[in-house]
């Protein structure tokens, strides 16, 4: 198993070096640029050029072919990919073009909060999602079957941003229970340690920023919950329910076990495999930002930031912030092979 | 009340002329202690004004005689005190700021917030685009308008507790003007000072700044500038404090340092994409802001941020859905403000098209569309139609303007004697036009399809690109004009298109001022461009086709710029912007649209809050109701 996840951690490395050199090629084939997005309508030619000059950007992008026909070997590395590579290997992410601040400073605030609400939003997901499913297939064709299958057809269906806006209307505005978007009220006073603002306040013993923290994420994690929830419901009950049908169910009914112990024990974790694949895909989905609800309940995650950097051509951002969650769901691809070895011990990796 | 204060305070001197202390006024305002209708009438420490308990009295013989509350009973005023001064006052925008270096950024949230916690020498008038002094108490020119001297305000402290003075003034200027000075960092961008100030180093207009004392200092300019005064309100060139700048360097407007200046508000804190705090500033020179914190919380999406209007999570926002702003509009406990428009969208021609150099093909399409139509529909009450360039609150805008009427016959006769009596789909292109990389994307004589380019996203000019430019097409078509509506990609592709000169047809754009001053609007289209500019002869100047302004050129429009540039008489630089706006109207240069002002949503728990079309809104003002 050790040997195992070694090869895939070394194998993480052409892959992480070819997503960035997909990023990066994608980026600069997309027509706009940098310094016109910089300077909006005051964009002219000559203070477009100074500006892409003082960003690097009239460098070639992968190679200098003219500085090799000079004989200028360094020339011919100096591109604006290798200078990025480079920076990358000495840990550097670089800085945004338009806010000049590092992106790894920004991703230490804004990944905890996208992974805050992401895994708040799966354990919501999880939870209702395989109960659903094995309630479901335990009752097959039941009211409660139905009802179950319709909710989570239709949280798959509902689009999140009409939900997201039905819910403030009726949670913050008809009934004032929850507040409208944001981590934090700004009057609550909070000592920051990781970023994780449930650990923070757990870690420093604040309850009213607890309470305040759990009130901000009701209402999006909810919202992001909904998807998943039902993806994770209609698996676990088509999964349950051809292991149900499965000979050693029967067996174990005629051995005269409980339901539960025939439920839990023997069908569920049989019937696991698919949905923990599919668990750790919406994981990886979620950890990579969700534009939408970050938008919309204006969490100041990685997902809109990223969003607003692809249009804003801010360079730097969209390789780093995209390198992040391509290495999210590397490592979550990871840990999902890992864990079949865990529940199903025909799976081995050595 | 008024009156009574400046009759305590004004000086008359030897020549009758009467001087009117600020300071004193507002002092002698405080200090109002004078019998009304309503009672007797004092001022509280945050300027307002009333009897602490309201009577109805009505005036018998000359006498006052209480109405009500009869004597003995007590009023519902009485027993709700008067709204308590202070609070947090928390308005809702769509995105964060980029930066709280006002010398470094271009967007208008940066600005909002350095607005309040920096000050330039001058600012605008509130609710105008007129230059008044703030940290300077005068500037004055000489003659030729060469040289400015300014008389600084004394006593001003920065937040961070150094003073205020010439020092800091030359400071600032000279790291915004030198490249190689240790605080005009290489990854920073200076964009506004070379845009106004016409370059850096030995380019700049303003050549020197000297220090006469310490509160006063001397501009001195290679060439006159008539908008000087306006160019010295901008954000952009608000003052911060020399002392910040060592302490942060490079960080000095990055969240963990804000921005340390003079302002009537003091930098808290700023947490990204999240908001950003400010506390009065006690030792204001102007007074202490009635508030105690601004919040300003950023929310993106426009429905959400409404939402919080009405939840009460935020007093005010910017940026509304026209649905939202009508239901504002209709809720009691919402109102709107509209801070007035300095802006215009417009519909431009491509002059590299052969049909649109031809004045009849331009006026056809002026006729053709129903420009109040799409104001009533998109704009609503917040638009007005724009018969000029410069809106109607600038200096320069032209009365006298016979605006294009809506008849699509006339339209229809425009285009017969353009050559198409039968209409127009197709257009040929009079000259090649090159990409940024100097690839020939049309070439000379090619056909393309007439089309409009519609905004990809919303601007404060157009609030509604797509459904405008639908109207826009559907009221073409009936002129026979059928055009092709075009997406070109998103907002930086757009940009990136215009300028290069590649958006061939039609396009949208428009156009926000920077500091009031027509100048600023004109010029940065029509003047000169660096390339014209050849030789210390301005007369022999040849204004070039500009393939970002779709290659228009007019050499008259030109020149006129130029000495509208350098006029600083007033009076005369209004009939320079006059005479351009009607050669432009004749011209058919572009079609101007909407001037659009914007609409704020408040609670009614605020009032006093002044949105400016220039320059930073007044929140010193803004008075909270607990």
């Amino acid at each position: 198993m050790t040997r195992y996840i070694v090869s895939r951690l070394i194998s993480m490395i052409p892959t992480l070096v070819g997503v960035t050199v997909v990023i990066f090629l994608f980026l600069r084939l997309i027509p706009g640029d940098p310094a016109v997005a910089m300077l909006g309508e005051h964009a002219g030619q000559e203070n477009v050029e100074r500006i892409r000059e003082q960003l690097g950007l009239n460098r070639p992008q992968f190679l200098d072919r003219e500085a090799l026909e000079q004989g200028d070997v360094k020339g011919f590395f100096d591109s604006q990919y290798l200078r990025y590579l480079g920076r990358l290997f000495r840990g550097d992410l670089g800085a945004s073009i338009h806010r000049r601040i590092p992106i790894a400073e920004t991703l230490k605030e804004r990944f905890p909060a996208t992974a805050e609400l992401a895994l708040v939003s799966i354990l919501i997901g999880v939870m209702v999602g395989v109960t659903a499913g094995i309630v479901s297939a335990a009752r097959r064709n039941s009211v409660l079957d139905a009802s179950s299958m319709i909710g989570s057809l239709m949280g798959v269906s509902i689009p999140i941003y009409w939900l997201g806006l039905m819910e403030m209307m009726v949670f913050a505005v008809a009934l004032d229970w929850l507040p409208i978007g944001g981590r934090l009220d700004h009057d609550i006073e909070l000592e920051v340690v990781t970023n994780f603002y449930l650990i923070d306040s757990i870690v420093t013993g604040n309850g009213p920023a607890l309470a305040n923290t759990l009130q901000h994420l009701a209402l999006p994690a909810v919202a992001l919950a909904t998807h998943p929830m039902s993806i994770i419901a209609r698996m676990t009950r088509s999964s349950m329910l051809d292991v149900l049908s499965a000979d050693y169910i029967r067996t174990a009914h005629s051995k005269g076990l409980r339901e539960g112990v025939v439920l839990f024990r023997h069908a569920l974790k049989n019937a696991f495999l698919p949905v923990i694949t599919i668990i750790g895909l919406q994981t990886g989905t979620l950890l990579a930002g969700a534009i939408l609800t970050e938008t919309i309940f204006a969490w100041p995650g990685i997902g809109k930031w990223v969003y607003d950097a692809i249009l804003g051509r801010d360079y730097p951002i969209v390789q780093g912030g995209t390198l992040l969650i391509a290495l999210i769901f590397v490592i979550v691809n990871l840990l999902v092979d890992v864990s079949y070895a865990f529940i199903d011990p025909r799976i081995h990796y050595d | 009340m008024i009156f009574a204060a400046i009759e305590k305070v004004a000086v008359e001197d030897a020549d009758g002329v009467l001087h009117i202390g600020r300071q004193a006024l507002r002092d002698a305002l405080y200090d109002t202690n004078m019998e009304g209708i309503t009672g007797n009438i004092n001022c509280n420490d945050t300027g307002d004004c009333a009897d602490p308990l309201i009577r109805v009295t009505q005036i018998q013989d000359g006498v006052y005689v209480p109405v009500w509350p009869e004597a003995g009973e007590m009023g519902p005023a009485e027993a709700a005190p008067p709204p308590a001064a202070g609070g947090t006052f928390i308005f809702g925008r769509g995105g964060d700021s980029v930066q709280l270096d006002p010398a470094i950024v271009t967007d208008g949230e940066s600005f909002r917030v350095t607005g309040q916690c920096l000050e330039p020498l001058y600012q605008y008038e509130p609710s105008s685009a007129t230059p008044i002094p703030a940290l300077a108490t005068e500037c004055t020119a000489n003659e030729d308008g060469t040289e400015w001297t300014c008389s600084l305000r004394e006593g001003v402290k920065f937040h961070d507790g150094t003073d205020f003075n010439a020092d800091a003034v030359i400071f600032n200027f000279e790291r915004w003007r030198f490249t190689d000075n240790p605080y005009h960092f290489e990854s920073q961008v200076f964009e506004y000072y070379e845009y106004m100030w016409a370059g850096f180093d030995d380019a700049s207009v303003i050549t020197n700044v000297e220090k006469i004392d310490d509160y006063t200092v001397k501009f001195v300019m290679s060439a006159p500038v008539a908008p000087f005064l306006a160019n010295l309100a901008m954000d952009m060139f608000a003052i911060s404090s020399p002392a910040a700048f060592e302490q942060y360097g490079e960080d000095y407007g990055l969240p963990a340092a804000g921005c340390v200046g003079t302002g009537p508000f003091k930098f808290v804190e700023w947490v990204e994409g999240d908001h950003i705090t400010v506390e009065a500033n006690d030792d204001y020179w102007g007074g202490r802001p009635t508030i105690d914190e601004i919040v300003w919380r950023v929310i993106p999406d426009d429905s959400a941020r409404y939402l919080a209007l009405k939840a009460g999570d935020i007093h005010a926002l910017e940026q509304a859905t026209i649905e939202d702003i009508q239901a504002a509009d209709a809720d009691p406990e919402l109102y709107v403000l509209a801070r007035p428009a300095l802006n215009t969208g417009y519909l431009a021609f491509n002059y590299a098209i052969e049909e649109m150099r031809d004045i009849n093909f331009r006026k056809a399409v002026a006729h053709a569309i129903n420009r109040n139509g799409l104001q009533e529909n998109f704009f609503g009450a917040y638009g007005e139609v724009a018969t000029n360039f410069l809106p109607p609150l600038m200096l320069g805008h032209n009365d006298a303007i016979e605006d294009w009427t809506y008849d699509t016959d006339l339209a229809k006769q425009y285009l017969a004697d353009a050559g198409f009596p039968d209409g127009i789909s197709e257009v040929t292109l009079a000259q090649d036009i090159v990409d940024a990389e100097g690839n020939v994307v049309y070439t000379t004589g090619e056909k393309i399809p007439l089309r409009l380019y519609y905004l990809p996203i919303t601007r404060f000019y157009f609030p509604s690109p797509k459904e405008v430019a639908e109207g826009m097409a559907a009221d073409l078509a009936k002129a026979g004009i059928n055009v092709a509506l075009e997406l070109a990609g998103d907002w930086s592709t757009y940009l990136g298109l215009r300028r290069t000169g590649q958006l061939a047809g039609l396009y949208q754009l428009g156009w926000g001022g920077d500091n009031g001053d027509p100048d600023n609007f004109h010029a940065f289209f029509w003047g000169f461009g660096g390339g014209d500019r050849v030789g210390d002869d301005p007369s022999a100047w040849v204004k070039t086709p500009d393939q970002r302004e779709g290659f228009y050129a007019n050499q008259e429009v030109a020149t006129l710029c130029y000495e509208g540039q350098i006029n600083p008489d007033r009076a005369e630089r209004e009939l320079i912007y006059q005479q351009i706006e009607q050669l432009l109207h004749d011209d058919v240069a572009r079609i101007w649209l909407v001037h659009n002002n914007t609409p704020l949503l408040f609670s009614n728990k605020v009032s006093g809050y002044v949105p400016q079309p220039v320059g930073a809104d007044y929140y010193e003002f803004t008075v909270l109701e607990q």
